[in-house]
């Protein structure tokens, strides 16, 4: 039998099966390079809202507290958006003309939510809940960053499951006094080194195996 | 030999090609499910909300009763307050039934009508409590000490009277002059939970307990301010000498 390919043949042949092996690693690196990329998990990226809240004027310069506008963040999984009524307690006199409150007035009298466009979104397969970091002493900060700073709301953090347990693994260093959990400015850096191992003993923090398990989060 | 002769090795290749190409851009199913979170909109409700306001009459699960003293500003004389709302309708009916109501207007305008009573045992846990909620809801307009500064005022707010120095403004306008201070516990009950002129209501953003809280915080704020040294437990005197020869 007369030989079918030239002999060149045998380079091209290793080569393209070398070029499929780097082509095929090279996907699963750009596959995760996207998929954890800011464009997937939509951190760092402003939302347009239908009303331009600034949590920098309300909470930064104003000072009001968390819990004013997101009130069930103590006590329940959500952490709870303000109804057009709260935005309303001051707003009902403070730039009362102003034309950027028009969609909070309107929504007002006719009795209709605003559609704030949602920024965190967990899949549904993952369990979370505010109260439990809460009462623990997991500052908003530790996963929301200086919200206190932002014009426009942002996600500071990927929200990936490796953040989660980034934290789960040695939750030490995130923990903080009951008083700071709504704190942004709080450092524990003027604090006592010994705050975190007191910290986990007082809040009972359990163990590593089951903050990691996956009945945990996934339930 | 060659290595693309078999169908199977070029198919597969391509497959595990798609795949990888394809993983990072499907959330699975179980990502997004049907049940609704918490406040996502509807299409299936006329008014595009999924959390459904209660249906008149509804009974919570929890649900303070309505005839609990955590639930009312008014004293136990008038508890509840139907019998009077009858009287005055029997009143506009027959003219002359009119005279007999107006004892009871006048006890529903009087001050005695609100409780003076706190309907838990106030503790120093309470006490706490009622701060830290203070601290929230108030601050941003009454100021830490009371006196109504707080900063939405400084923006342009009207101006709260000082729960010291100030007579109550809702009482004025019923045409009793009393100071803030001496008004029944019941009155800035009532004050929190239906509001009062520019002043707006808190009724869901504050739960019943902690309306009661804030408002033994503010008769705490209310007493600070005329205090007298002598009326301190010992311990307590003894931390203020020490602390002002300290400063000597
Ligand atoms: C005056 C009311 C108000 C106060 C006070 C307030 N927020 Fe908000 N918050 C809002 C509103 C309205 C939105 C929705 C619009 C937006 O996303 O900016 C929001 C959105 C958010 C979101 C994003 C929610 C999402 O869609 O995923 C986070 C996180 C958040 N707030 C955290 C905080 C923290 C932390 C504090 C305290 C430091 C705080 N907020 C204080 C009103 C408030
Ligand atoms: C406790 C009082 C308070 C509440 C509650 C409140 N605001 Fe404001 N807001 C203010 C004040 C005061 C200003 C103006 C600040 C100034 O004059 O510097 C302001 C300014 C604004 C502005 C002007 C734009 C800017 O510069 O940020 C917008 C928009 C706004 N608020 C939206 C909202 C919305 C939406 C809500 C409800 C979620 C809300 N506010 C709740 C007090 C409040
Ligand atoms: C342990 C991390 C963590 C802490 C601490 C935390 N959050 Fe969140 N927050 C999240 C995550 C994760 C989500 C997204 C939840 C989802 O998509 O179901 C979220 C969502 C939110 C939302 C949107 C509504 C909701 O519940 O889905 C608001 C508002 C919010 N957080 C405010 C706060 C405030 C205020 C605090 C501090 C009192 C706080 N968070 C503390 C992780 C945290
Ligand atoms: C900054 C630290 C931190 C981060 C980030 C964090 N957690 Fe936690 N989480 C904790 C601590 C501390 C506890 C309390 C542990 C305990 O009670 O023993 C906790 C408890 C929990 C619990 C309750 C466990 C139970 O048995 O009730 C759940 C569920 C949970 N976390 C889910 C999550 C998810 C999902 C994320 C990511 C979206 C997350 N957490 C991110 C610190 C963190
Ligand atoms: C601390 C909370 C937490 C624990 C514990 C946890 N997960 Fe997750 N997991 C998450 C979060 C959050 C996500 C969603 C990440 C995202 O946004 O895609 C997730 C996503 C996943 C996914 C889907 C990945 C994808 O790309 O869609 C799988 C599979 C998974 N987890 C398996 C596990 C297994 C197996 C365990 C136990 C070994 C476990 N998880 C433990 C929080 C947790
Ligand atoms: C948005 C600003 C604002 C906030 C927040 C606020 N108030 Fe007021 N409050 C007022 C104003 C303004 C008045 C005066 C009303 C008037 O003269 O029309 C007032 C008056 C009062 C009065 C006196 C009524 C009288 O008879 O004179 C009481 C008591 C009171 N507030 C209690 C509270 C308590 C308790 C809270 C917290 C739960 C609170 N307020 C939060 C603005 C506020």
């Amino acid at each position: 039998m007369p030989q079918i390919f030239h002999r060149s043949f045998n380079t091209i042949s290793k080569v393209s099966i070398a070029s499929v092996v780097i082509l095929l690693i090279g996907l699963t690196g750009a596959t995760y390079v996207v998929g954890w990329s800011p464009y997937v998990t939509q951190e760092q990226i402003a939302r347009v809202q239908p009303v331009p809240f600034s949590h920098q004027h309300h909470v930064g310069q104003l000072g009001i507290d968390c819990r004013y506008c997101h009130t069930s963040v103590e006590t329940s999984a959500f952490a709870g958006m303000p109804p057009t009524k709260t935005c309303m307690n001051c707003h009902q006199e403070i730039w009362f003309g102003s034309s950027m409150l028009e969609p909070v007035r309107e929504s007002y009298r006719k009795d209709q939510s605003i559609a704030w466009e949602r920024i965190h979104n967990l899949p549904q397969f993952v369990y979370f809940n505010h109260s439990i970091h809460i009462h623990k002493g997991v500052g908003c900060v530790s996963c929301h960053g200086r919200v206190d700073q932002m014009p426009l709301t942002y996600q500071e953090h990927s929200l990936l499951m490796g953040w989660c347990l980034d934290c789960h693994r040695d939750p030490k260093k995130h923990l903080r006094p009951a008083s700071a959990v709504f704190s942004m400015t709080w450092s524990a850096s003027a604090e006592p080194s010994e705050l975190g191992d007191r910290l986990m003993k007082e809040n009972h923090i359990r163990g590593v195996e089951q903050l990691t398990s996956c009945s945990t989060c996934h339930r | 030999m060659t290595i693309f002769d078999t169908h199977w090795t070029r198919n597969g290749a391509i497959a595990l090609l798609l795949g990888t190409l394809l993983s990072p851009g499907c959330q699975q199913e179980m990502g997004k499910q049907p049940a609704y979170r918490p406040l996502e909109p509807s299409t299936f409700f006329p008014d595009g909300r999924s959390a459904r306001p209660l249906l008149p009459g509804t009974v919570a699960r929890g649900q303070v009763s309505p005839q609990s003293p955590l639930q009312t500003p008014w004293g136990s004389q008038r508890s509840d307050p139907t019998p009077v709302v009858t009287l005055v309708m029997q009143g506009f009916a027959n003219p002359l039934g009119v005279l007999s109501v107006l004892p009871v207007v006048d006890r529903i305008l009087a001050v005695g009508s609100y409780t003076a009573e706190f309907p838990f045992q106030v503790t120093e846990a309470i006490l706490a409590r009622g701060r830290e909620r203070y601290d929230i809801y108030c601050v941003v307009c009454h100021d830490p000490t009371g006196n109504g500064d707080g900063i939405i005022v400084q923006r342009g707010y009207t101006h709260p009277p000082s729960y010291i120095f100030d007579h109550s403004r809702g009482f004025e306008r019923r045409g009793i002059s009393i100071l803030l201070r001496d008004v029944p516990v019941g009155y800035f009950f009532e004050v929190i939970t239906n509001g009062y002129g520019a002043m707006p209501d808190y009724r869901s953003q504050v739960p019943l307990r902690d309306r009661w809280a804030i408002v033994a915080y503010i008769r705490a704020i209310q007493l600070s301010q005329f205090a007298r040294v002598q009326s301190l437990p010992r311990q307590e005197r003894r931390r203020i000498e020490n602390a002002l020869e300290g400063s000597r």
